[in-house]
């Protein structure tokens, strides 16, 4: 394995996330993701729809 | 879902104890985490395992669970340590990747030069420099044909590098210059050149001091 691999999947990380979110879904999903940026929302979101949570920690470097 | 910038919102990255970067957390609604993706997967991977997380299928609580049934299995304790590194425990990875290598010394998995290559890179990871080179230097003597073998030279001159004791820049230098001459066409000769630079300069500083 090459451990400097990588970088070459964030579109394909995007691709997923979309496709998880439809194959989770317990309600309908608008077109295209709606982020959070902020925990205590995305965790208030989660506890009044009964919905799990995906955190996404990213950075810019 | 939210996307976090871990370098901004700390506070939320280290409750989590998020160790590196892309990590992908899925949580139950009350917040409490059920498992991790740490690093790049292909779309389908990457889909399949977060799915398995919602089931709770193939999470570091369930693999805890089924690892006295498993403990002969090498690719169920491979996972395993790797699993507990992804979560920053990394007192229990290294435990797993040793058995790994125990019970793998030929390296018949072709995985026992990553499980030490894994063991090295914790080490630098927690400061133990002298585990970070002897992990690495097994690779170098045992396994010359792995396709680790030069990414555990440089780990080597990386655990020269870092230690602060007398005479190790030194010997990292001479890595990193033997590096550049043995595999000149390599990708990372520049790299192992600028080091071996960067080091030069930095020892004559010492010297001058």
């Amino acid at each position: 394995m090459n451990p400097r691999a990588g970088g070459w999947a964030a579109g394909a990380l995007a691709l997923s996330l979309v496709a998880v979110g439809c194959t989770q879904a317990k309600k309908p999903i608008p077109a295209g993701i709606e982020w959070n940026e902020a925990y205590a929302t995305t965790l208030a979101d989660a506890r009044a729809n009964h919905r799990p949570i995906l955190l996404d920690f990213y950075t810019d470097w | 879902m939210a996307k976090l910038n871990a370098e901004v919102d700390t506070t939320t990255a280290a409750r989590y104890r998020v160790l590196s970067y892309p990590t992908i957390m899925v949580l139950n609604e009350n917040g409490e985490e059920v498992d991790r993706v740490v690093g790049y997967y292909r779309a389908p991977e990457f889909i399949s395992q977060v799915q398995d997380y919602m089931a709770g299928k193939n999470t570091l609580a369930s693999q805890i669970a089924e690892e006295p049934a498993k403990k002969n299995d090498l690719e169920f304790v491979y996972k395993l340590a790797d699993h507990f590194a992804d979560h920053g425990l990394f007192d229990e990875s290294r435990k797993r990747f040793l058995i790994f290598v125990g019970m793998d010394p030929k390296n018949r998995s072709g995985r026992t030069d990553d499980a030490y290559y894994r063991l090295a890179r914790m080490a630098r990871k927690e400061h133990d420099y002298a585990s970070d080179r002897k992990y690495a230097r097994i690779i170098v003597d045992r396994y010359p044909d792995s396709d680790m073998y030069k990414s555990a030279i440089l780990e080597e001159g990386q655990g020269y590098r870092k230690d602060g004791k007398p005479g190790m820049l030194e010997k990292a230098r001479a890595i990193f210059i033997d590096y550049a001459k043995r595999f000149p066409q390599d990708e990372d000769a520049p790299w192992a050149k600028e080091q071996a630079d960067t080091l030069a300069a930095k020892i004559a500083a010492r010297r001058g001091a």
